[in-house]
């Protein structure tokens, strides 16, 4: 069933993460709703997941790896922030994913776009898909539905937007 | 592109070990060639998701220490990885301070020493990788492949460049390009993979290097011909159509 779901030929509503950089901080919006096959199992699911005060992640794929990546991670940055005395940056934040997502690819079927705001590079987003890439974009769209915003945001995104620019143009 | 889990429990124990695996994000083909003062390289920025064109924008050229330009083909995260790798390899370098540096043959060897053994645990790193440079006046042109099948030329190429750059290079490389001319000759290489290669895209980088050190180049796009006469009155033979 979802083993043969395939980003490039959805036949469903799947779920669509997006995540969004402006300047001052960042933007992250996702859909609801987590099925098995035809049936809906959570009509209210919440895919935007905190890591630290500073850094969410955005989940897509399996519910169940994107779930314990980011517990993984959560409790990483937990150790991380109180070992460095400040703030965890987005970048160690996505690096943790990354490193969850490539070193264990065989078993994970998930993909995640971290996004959040550190006092040194600003608003960042990472985009990391299934295999473990990673990859820090100025927005970057993810899930099964993504695929039917790809022209959208190719026609629409522009550099420079501001907050509510791109919550009314692009959310 | 199917994301089925592979049938493997005959091909022995799984347990934790992992095995060969598929490329999601991939790189398609680099290209490079020797010229008069150093080695030139080409790839274009695209990172393909299976057939969609997911990532219009990933270096796969990377400066490695003062000496050495790695490009890669294949599975950008194991691209990453091997980069760490390399990270790695560097800074041990440096931390003899002795004055020595590793060369882009010694960075090729250990390339390729990487991707064969990985090759043997049927865990291979899923890219094809080219890596030039220049040390010391020499100038060093090499190739590794996933399965470690390595060797050094003139000019060289992964994927589908293998098989439509390389001619165009065999007839028209010869020893002294200037850099004009090899960017051309490269360019004529790109285009031809540009109009040839589906998951080619037409933003590409070229990186030189030379005894001075690495650049690469900021991204730009090739004209491409399209002006068929076919295409001026394409109703012409069948009105209506």
């Amino acid at each position: 069933m979802d083993l043969d779901m395939n980003v490039n030929a959805p036949h469903s509503m799947g779920t669509t993460i997006i995540g969004v950089t402006y300047n001052g901080g960042v933007v992250l919006g996702a859909d609801s709703r987590t099925s098995t096959g035809m049936y809906v199992a959570n009509r209210a699911s919440d895919k935007i997941t905190q890591l630290t005060d500073n850094v969410y992640v955005c989940r897509s794929g399996s519910a169940a790896d994107s779930q314990i990546v980011s517990d993984y991670v959560r409790y990483f940055l937990h150790q991380h922030t109180i070992q460095l005395g400040q703030p965890a940056t987005v970048k160690v934040a996505a690096n943790l994913i990354r490193l969850l997502s490539y070193n264990n690819k065989n078993m994970l079927q998930t993909g995640l776009i971290v996004g959040g705001w550190d006092k040194y590079e600003g608003g960042k987003i990472y985009g990391i898909p299934l295999g473990g890439t990673l990859i820090e974009q100025p927005f970057a769209i993810g899930g099964s539905g993504s695929s039917y915003l790809y022209g959208f945001f190719d026609q629409a995104w522009k550099e420079g937007m501001t907050k509510e620019e791109a919550e009314v143009h692009l959310f | 592109m199917a994301l089925k889990q592979p049938q493997n429990s005959l091909l022995g124990s799984e347990s934790d070990s992992q095995r060969t695996l598929y490329p999601y994000v991939t790189g398609t083909s680099v290209v490079a060639l020797k010229y008069k003062d150093g080695i030139l390289m080409a790839a274009d920025m695209g990172g393909s998701y299976g057939s969609t064109l997911r990532y219009k924008s990933l270096e796969r050229m990377k400066p490695i220490s003062k000496h050495s330009l790695l490009g890669a083909s294949g599975e950008i995260s194991d691209f990453q990885e091997i980069l760490r790798y390399l990270d790695e390899l560097i800074l041990y370098d440096n931390m003899w301070d002795d004055g020595n540096s590793l060369g882009p043959k010694e960075v090729h060897n250990y390339l390729t020493r990487v991707m064969y053994n990985r090759r043997n645990k049927f865990n291979p790193l899923w890219n094809s990788l080219v890596l030039g440079g220049v040390k010391n006046g020499n100038k060093y042109l090499g190739t590794v492949s996933m399965i470690g099948v390595n060797f050094e030329d003139n000019h060289v190429a992964t994927g589908f460049g293998n098989h439509l750059a390389r001619p165009i290079l065999r007839q028209e490389w010869h020893e002294n390009l200037s850099f004009e001319d090899g960017v051309k000759l490269l360019e004529k290489c790109m285009r031809v993979l540009l109009y040839r290669d589906r998951s080619a895209v037409n933003k590409l980088q070229i990186g030189k290097i030379t005894e001075e050190g690495v650049t690469i180049h900021r991204p730009y796009s090739l004209k491409t011909y399209w002006e068929f006469s076919t295409f001026e009155n394409p109703a012409q033979g069948a009105i209506g159509s």
